[in-house]
């Protein structure tokens, strides 16, 4: 079924990619909006977090990408990569034939002089290789790198999607490549190089790299985008000007977008909102009223997330019960189907009655002199989860529960209640990373798990703990078959839903607006082919795919 | 001309430099300690608004931005200062590794062209609007054009700015939406030149309309009280020319408190028009300062209020030296 499924997946891409290359045509400079707002500043780098978003992955490349959409890793400068045996070394083999903008040769020895940067300075080390169980680096012939790791996680690789490889003959010869910003013009493998000259504090060039690796569908080496103009803008004028038509792609807040954008050009004007992190009903299990099953259960089957991002008209994406994007939701096929719950209010109070309790004189339910009313913590100015927290209080009144919208301060006290501990009902967030694995491994693993009134390991818990789910993802982390991979997945998304601590509500959208007048061939809900995000390496694929309509 | 004490002068001249350096270091002091006592950790935040970077990378940001300093507040105090006076302002977090003084040298030069110049343009035409209303108080067109101008002043300017970008940017296209030129104009060519121009134009209408009705009023008010002076009867019973009394006796003299409200305003102009610079994506300090204060980027901020703090206090201090000129009153020792 799984299988079947995959190659249907594998049939619809290499359709789309013989569509494409019908038509192809060649040229255009593609306009994006930068992250920084207002004022630009020449940065390059590829170890800063600050850098212009195009350095990295337009530049600088990496060894692989890993795609959030499908949890895989993607070879990109390296051909293949193989784990030992004993799953303690990893093998990267490089690609053959790539240049550096410069013309000098791409190696091994680039590779190892880059995470050597980060042996010797932990700032340099973006990616925590050298942290989080790297010992040694090193090449036993050439074309080749190896890896040694002290314990056993072959979700590792992910790392590597961040790690960008600068060319030794360059960076040697920098000083302090903390600090470089792109004094000379930066030499990279990837598809783009800098148009000298062009930055100023609004915008700047960068052109084709006419001799890239990457071979198009036309059989001439890509991208064909001519030219990308990277330009700052700000949340109040990105409306207008996406409106006007002067992006063709921009990854900015807009609310009420179909009003506001689409309408201005139906037929060209596009988005899709792929989902980022996960918002959550955060329910205390360590605490009365919620260390009752029935009493979650109850508060899953009361509110409904499509009513909720409704109200809230801030693009969130309503969530399944699961809590994972929708990518992934053929991994809870069978959790969904044996623990699933629905929006339900009868099947709510039908729960509550169960656990013993009764409608008192104020239509509020109570047991033993203890009523089902509770504060409902949301972080104080965060309009549009205030506006979701007002619907969930609406909707638990009509099941006979109270929640009482209240504002704390974000960060504190916000995130140290969270990290202590100290709420019956809160909105929560979930870093959904880069697959359902990290997503749960951070969420739910009881390593970060702490009892109340002692500081949690990371914020987004509920202060549940569950060993089989524990032992699963440990076992995940000794597997290098995807499939392998997604049948654990499979089992802890039934743990989790079998016990269901707490109630996924909504994602926070990735924003992505984009323009058909001028190029086509963008990912979108229906071809995921990539996150269409500016950061990292994951906007390269949308890069090397668009051309001229 | 009164005979000039100049024990009175230096005296005077003493007083003001004294209350200057004073003023200057509370504003250093307190510019250290306060981001300081905010709550957050500007590393987390970085993590928080980029998702998808693996969570382990925090470690290293912080390394990076150099916020994980074990040094006491004591010894932290000391460095800053040191550094000040050294005209290091520190490396900007949200704009690592480029050093405060490097966005500084960007966002500057925009904002004192776009704020100093609206700030100027806005204190001469309120001031002789002002003139001109108290002159002719009694008429109609007086009293309509101060009461137009308490209204519009009551309007917030990003209200103000946005309402001239939907109208003349907007619905009818003839302005820019924003920024403050097209983009990849070669710089120091007049087209360059002409598109700056033409941004700037209603960014810089937003802060005139909207700071002009106080100038208007001050002026005003000033101008009544010193035409209700016994010398201004006498000027009018020697039968000097009304244009003479009005510019040389009356307006000479009411002017005085609005220099130092100007000289105040100068000052604050380093700051950036915030909401302005916001809602027309104009690449100044308010702008800046607005992205500092979201990204909890500490040496910014305190750079940005420092600036501030030292312009306003520095041409509070020209002020009273161009009153001293100006107020024959000051240099005899206040008879």
């Amino acid at each position: 079924m799984k299988k079947a499924f995959l190659v249907l997946i594998l049939i619809s891409l290499l359709l789309s990619v013989t569509v494409l290359a019908a038509d192809v045509k060649r040229g255009g400079t593609l306009r994006i909006t930068s992250m920084k707002q207002g004022v630009l500043l020449k940065n390059f780098n590829p170890f800063s977090p600050n850098s212009n978003e195009i350095a990295v992955g337009g530049f600088y490349e990496t060894l692989v990408y890993f795609n959030p959409q499908t949890g895989r890793a993607m070879n990109w400068l390296a051909e293949s990569f193989t784990w030992s045996e004993d799953l303690l070394e990893l093998t990267f083999k490089l690609r053959e034939g790539v240049k550096w903008s410069d013309g000098e040769p791409f190696t091994e020895k680039d590779v190892l002089f880059t995470v050597g940067l980060g042996k010797d300075n932990r700032a340099l080390d973006v990616a925590s290789l050298w942290t989080s169980g790297v010992v040694d680096v090193r090449s036993e012939k050439p074309m080749t790198v190896t890896f040694t790791f002290t314990s056993i996680d072959t979700t590792v690789i992910e790392r590597f999607s961040s790690v960008f490889i600068v060319p030794e003959h360059i960076w040697s010869k920098v000083d302090d490549p903390l600090t470089w910003i792109g004094e000379e013009i930066p030499v990279g493998t990837g598809p783009f190089v800098y148009k000298e000259g062009s930055f100023s504090e609004q915008s700047f060039l960068v052109v084709r790299n006419p001799n890239y690796w990457q071979i198009g569908a036309d059989g001439k080496p890509l991208p064909y985008i001519d030219e990308v103009l990277t330009m700052t803008t700000t949340n109040e004028q990105a409306p207008l000007r996406l409106a006007r038509g002067e992006f063709d792609w921009a990854g900015y807040f807009i609310a009420n977008i179909d009003e506001v954008f689409v309408k201005a050009d139906p037929e060209h004007f596009k988005y899709w909102l792929p989902e980022g992190n996960l918002v959550f009903l955060n329910l205390n299990n360590l605490q009365w009223p919620f260390d009752s099953y029935n009493l979650r259960a109850a508060i899953a089957s009361a509110i409904d997330p499509v009513e909720i991002t409704r109200i809230m008209a801030s693009g969130a994406v309503p969530s399944s019960i699961a809590g994972i994007k929708a990518s992934y939701l053929h991994l809870a096929e069978e959790a969904l189907e044996e623990y699933g719950i629905e929006y339900d209010p009868d099947y709510a109070k039908y729960l509550i009655e169960r656990d013993g309790y009764r409608l008192n004189r104020n239509g509020i339910y109570e047991k033993g002199g203890k009523a089902l009313s509770l504060n409902l913590y949301v972080p104080t100015g965060w309009t549009d989860w205030i506006m979701g927290a007002e619907e969930v209080s609406r909707q638990l009144k009509e099941v006979g529960i109270e929640a009482i919208v209240t504002l704390a301060a974000w960060p504190s006290p916000y995130r140290d209640m969270m990290y202590n501990g100290n709420y019956e009902l809160l909105f929560g967030i979930s870093v959904t990373g880069t697959s359902p694995y990290s997503q749960f491994d951070n969420w739910v693993h009881s390593k970060h798990w702490a009892p109340i009134g002692e500081r949690a390991g990371n914020y987004y818990g509920m202060r549940y703990k569950n060993e089989e789910i524990d032992i699963l993802l440990d076992k995940y982390k000794q597997l290098t078959d995807p499939e392998e991979q997604d049948r654990i997945m499979a089992e802890v998304l039934k743990l989790f839903l079998r016990d269901l601590p707490s109630v996924p509500m909504f994602f926070n959208p990735v924003w992505f607006e984009y323009n058909t007048r001028n190029f086509v061939g963008w990912p979108s809900a229906s071809n995921p082919y990539a996150e269409p995000r500016p950061t990292g390496m994951h906007k390269m694929p949308i890069m090397l795919s668009i051309h001229l309509r | 001309m009164p005979a000039e004490n100049p024990l009175i002068v230096v005296a005077y001249f003493a007083r003001k430099i004294g209350l200057l350096l004073f003023a200057l270091f509370v504003a250093v002091t307190l510019n250290f300690f306060i981001p300081r006592f905010m709550p957050g950790d500007p590393a987390q935040d970085l993590m928080d608004k980029m998702q998808g970077i693996p969570l382990e990378s925090l470690e290293s940001i912080r390394a990076a931005f150099g916020v994980d300093s074990t040094d006491s507040m004591v010894i932290q105090y000391g460095k800053y200062l040191l550094n000040l006076i050294k005209g290091d302002l520190g490396i900007s977090i949200s704009r690592f590794p480029t050093p405060v003084s490097g966005v500084l040298k960007v966002a500057v030069p925009w904002t004192i062209g776009l704020m100093g110049t609206a700030t100027i343009i806005s204190f001469f035409i309120g001031t002789i609007i002002g003139i001109g209303v108290a002159w002719k108080r009694n008429t109609r067109l007086a009293s309509f054009t101060v009461g137009m101008f308490i209204f519009v002043r009551s309007f917030p300017y990003f209200w103000l700015g946005l309402l001239l970008i939907y109208l003349l940017a907007f619905r009818i296209p003839f302005f820019p939406l924003g920024s403050a030129y097209t983009p990849q104009l070669q710089r120091g060519t007049w087209e360059f030149f002409f598109s700056v121009l033409k941004h700037a134009i209603l960014p810089a209408l937003t802060i005139v309309i909207s700071s002009m009705g106080a100038w208007i009023l001050t002026m005003r008010n000033n101008m009544i009280n010193v035409l209700a002076e016994d010398y201004i009867t006498v000027a009018q019973a020697k039968g000097l020319s009304l244009r003479r009394i009005k510019t040389l006796y009356a307006a000479k003299n009411a002017i005085l408190p609005s220099i130092t409200g100007f000289a105040m305003s100068l000052g604050f102009v380093v700051g950036g028009g915030l909401l302005t610079e916001m809602v027309f994506a104009y690449p100044g300090v308010g702008l800046m300062l607005y992205q500092a204060v979201q990204t909890k980027d500490y040496p910014l901020m305190q750079a940005i209020f420092l600036f501030i703090s030292v312009a306003v206090l520095v041409a509070n201090f020209i002020a009273d030296v161009a009153i001293l000129i100006l107020d024959p009153r000051v240099r005899d020792g206040g008879k």
